[in-house]
């Protein structure tokens, strides 16, 4: 073995080990973004780009999704307190258009969702 | 004086020798469909020693062509993905092999040409079939990839130390 | 061996771009049920060219792609399996993959047949290519775990100076060899079925 085939099989194991950690970690850090109307729900990836209609009782609500933030754009209930309460961006934080029973939450994803079955 | 060899012969029977490894390779388990130990790639170690740089890309596009004749995926994704890999881990393999042999051999040449086109590969499976959580199965590539990458890098330099085949040929080419 | 009902009607050269026409085709259009139904063509095709299908592969591979497609949830959830939901985009996505990554080899394996005349230099040497393969397969057996180095090395000492020749002689008409010749311009049918099998 000579100075860089050493210094190529530290470079591999690194990288193996590296992409191992990150594979871990990209589970727990990402956020997504949960909605639910009515009694379905719609998960997205926080990075999504959308506009999507979700229907309620009351009508249509449209919910923004853009370089990871979140925001309500229309809705057809009466206060339209979801307009205004802005946008969201991190997790935990949520969005409700109670009359049109649409619920926007940012969440971490699930836990364990890669444990022992990515292989 | 012994007379020369003709390159392109040379170049046409390290390829037949790839295929041939290739036969072999998938005689070994393989813990996901996808997984390949590379073990086809050991002539294209010999041939860095042997073949001028047109030569050795030339053999790359026999491997692969042949490769995807006798699997019948010639004209699919498949091959893309193995072309990519190949020519990338082969220009890899070569530029470092360039590198005087007091610094490094051949075991650290294919660990390097290995790494290039599994991080090729990869990239491209996740931006084409699996998605971005096929992130998730890269240990396990790179690992196969480093391990037998490794061994085959060990058996090159104990083959072309030993091999009356590739000393038949010195001076010849 | 099946028969192999397409070169009754195709010769390899026509059989090919046909093949070619129907993978554009079938990459033209994305919707899944256009590429599935494409697909279930192509390995109707695969089943007249009397080629092995190996069942147990193609549905493993979409199972896998979907899989990991379905690991980044997108869409309305369907079905909630302990920690993994099944959203519609990601499963819609996953299967299109899968099945347009099938649909691929499926339709790859259709067009390509022995005596496929790949033209020009390239051609020729890969009949070179196929010739010398075959040469070093019929060898195989002679190949001994204990001793891989040595046994290799005399394989290809007996095949690249193939036997009764002398080294020196031999590397002079190697110049002259022709790459057109036909006997080496196709793989060989033993060598194919081999693959197949060893798929299973």
């Amino acid at each position: 073995m000579k100075i860089i085939d050493l210094t190529a099989l530290s470079l591999a194991i690194f990288l193996t080990v590296f992409s191992f950690l990150s594979a871990i970690s990209i589970r727990s850090d990402s956020l997504e973004i949960l909605i639910q109307a009515g009694d379905k729900e719609w998960i997205y990836p926080i990075d999504s780009q959308i506009s999507k209609v979700f229907e309620g009782p009351v009508g249509e609500t449209v919910v923004n999704i853009s370089s990871g933030i979140v925001s309500v754009s229309e809705s057809d209930c009466s206060e339209k307190i979801c307009i205004q309460s802005g946008s969201i961006h991190s997790g935990g934080q949520w969005i409700a258009c109670m009359p049109n029973r649409v619920f926007v939450t940012i969440r971490g994803k699930k836990e364990g969702e890669l444990d022992g079955e990515a292989y | 004086m012994a007379k020369l060899i003709n390159k392109i012969e040379l170049t046409s029977f390290l390829g037949g020798l790839c295929l041939f490894l290739s036969a072999i390779e998938y005689l070994f388990p393989r813990p996901v469909p996808f997984m390949r130990l590379g073990i086809a790639n050991l002539p294209i170690l010999f041939a860095l020693k042997l073949l001028p740089f047109p030569y050795i890309m030339l053999l790359v596009l026999l491997k692969i062509t042949g490769q995807g004749l006798i699997s019948g995926t010639l004209a699919s994704y498949v091959f893309l993905f193995s072309a990519a890999g190949s020519f990338t881990s082969a220009m890899v393999m070569y530029s470092v092999h360039k590198i005087p042999s007091k610094w490094v051999s051949l075991i650290g040449v294919s660990i390097l040409g290995a790494l290039a086109g599994n991080i090729v590969q990869l990239i491209l499976s996740v931006k084409f079939i699996f998605g971005e959580s096929a992130w998730v199965i890269a240990p396990l590539f790179l690992a196969i990839g480093t391990i037998s990458s490794f061994l085959i890098g060990l058996f090159a330099v104990k083959f072309i130390k030993r091999s009356q085949w590739i000393f038949s040929l010195e001076g010849r080419l | 061996m099946k028969t192999d009902y397409l070169s009754r009607i195709l010769t390899p050269g026509r059989r090919f771009f046909t093949g070619m026409m129907l993978m554009l085709l079938f990459l033209f259009f994305e919707s899944l049920i256009f590429r599935a139904s494409m697909t279930a063509f192509f390995l109707f095709l695969v089943l007249l060219a009397g080629k092995k299908v190996l069942w147990k592969n193609y549905i493993l591979l979409i199972f896998f792609i979907t899989f990991f497609n379905l690991l980044t949830p997108w869409g309305q959830v369907l079905y909630s399996l302990g920690p993994l939901d099944i959203t519609k985009g990601a499963l819609l996505s996953g299967l299109q993959k899968g099945i347009t990554f099938t649909g691929l080899i499926l339709i790859s394996l259709t067009s390509i047949k022995k005596g496929l005349i790949i033209p020009g230099k390239l051609g020729g040497l890969i009949g070179r290519v196929f010739y010398y393969f075959e040469r070093i397969f019929e060898q195989k057996h002679r190949l001994k775990r204990h001793d891989l180095i040595g046994t290799l090395d005399s394989i290809l000492m007996d095949t690249f100076y193939s036997e009764g020749q002398n080294p020196q002689e031999l590397a002079s008409e190697m110049k002259t060899v022709d790459f057109s010749r036909p006997a080496a311009s196709s793989p060989n049918t033993n060598t194919q079925d081999f693959y197949e099998s060893e798929q299973d």
